[in-house]
């Protein structure tokens, strides 16, 4: 094929994989953890926002999200 | 920000005299802590007068807020956009949990929050599988006392509960 590269170049198993993959999350949570609280309250009303729209999409009942201006 | 309202209204109630004192608590407070949980309700854990009787008087809440324009639907009073529960202290660890809750500001409002230790021992007394996926949260992401907890652990019965998580896998 005349190209040195290695096809195994960059794989690695799904056990390194996962470790990095989950490590990387609980870095995520711990920076969310971190932020100020006003700016999680933003977040935890998107959250509710895109819960309502799963379960309504899904026909199931779904709760109001919080109606705060701003937001 | 928006919530400042809902919180002033909280405020307006303990210079009134209507609550002793109250505290949030719930997913808010454990979002306080952690990263931003889904909940839809913002638990308020309040002392309020017991009656010579020994009923607890929540009627007041009621009519302070109604008088306000927010009216009850169900176990909720919608102020400012936001479903508000309140739950009095129910038992010694509760009542301790609101006695020392901690003072913070949100915006230019001040409020309380459950303190970290005070909110894991709760959500391992009450042990629903949510609380305990939280406690789990917190063990890992928060900053908290393990001091402060195990002795609230003992001091409030807890530590077959907390021996039982602990043992649980993940």
């Amino acid at each position: 094929m005349g190209s040195d590269s290695n096809p195994d170049d960059g794989a690695e198993t799904i056990e390194s994989w996962m470790a990095r993959a989950l490590a990387a999350k609980r870095i995520r949570r711990r920076e969310l953890a971190r932020l100020p609280f006003e700016e999680k309250i933003k977040i935890v009303v998107q959250l509710q926002r895109i819960t309502t729209e799963i379960r309504t999409s899904m026909g199931l009942p779904a709760r109001k999200p919080w109606d705060l201006p701003d937001q | 920000m928006p919530m400042e309202q809902t919180l002033s209204v909280l405020n307006d109630l303990v210079r009134e005299g209507v609550l002793l004192k109250y505290a949030i608590g719930g997913g808010i407070a454990a979002t306080f802590y952690i990263e931003p949980v889904a909940t839809y309700d913002l638990d308020v854990f309040v002392s309020v007068p017991v009656l010579p009787s020994g009923l607890l008087l929540l009627s007041p809440i009621y009519s302070a807020l109604k008088t306000r324009g927010f009216v009850a639907e169900g176990e909720y009073v919608h102020i400012f956009g936001i479903p508000v529960q309140f739950l009095p202290a129910y038992n010694a660890l509760v009542e301790e949990a609101l006695a020392e809750a901690r003072y913070i500001a949100v915006g230019c409002v001040s409020t309380n929050v459950i303190r970290a230790e005070h909110l894991m021992a709760i959500m391992l007394e009450t042990g629903r599988g949510k609380d305990l996926a939280r406690l789990a949260q917190m063990l890992e992401e928060s900053e908290f006392d393990v001091a402060v907890l195990e002795n609230l652990i003992d001091r409030h019965g807890l530590r077959r509960k907390w021996d039982g998580f602990r043992q649980q896998p993940g």
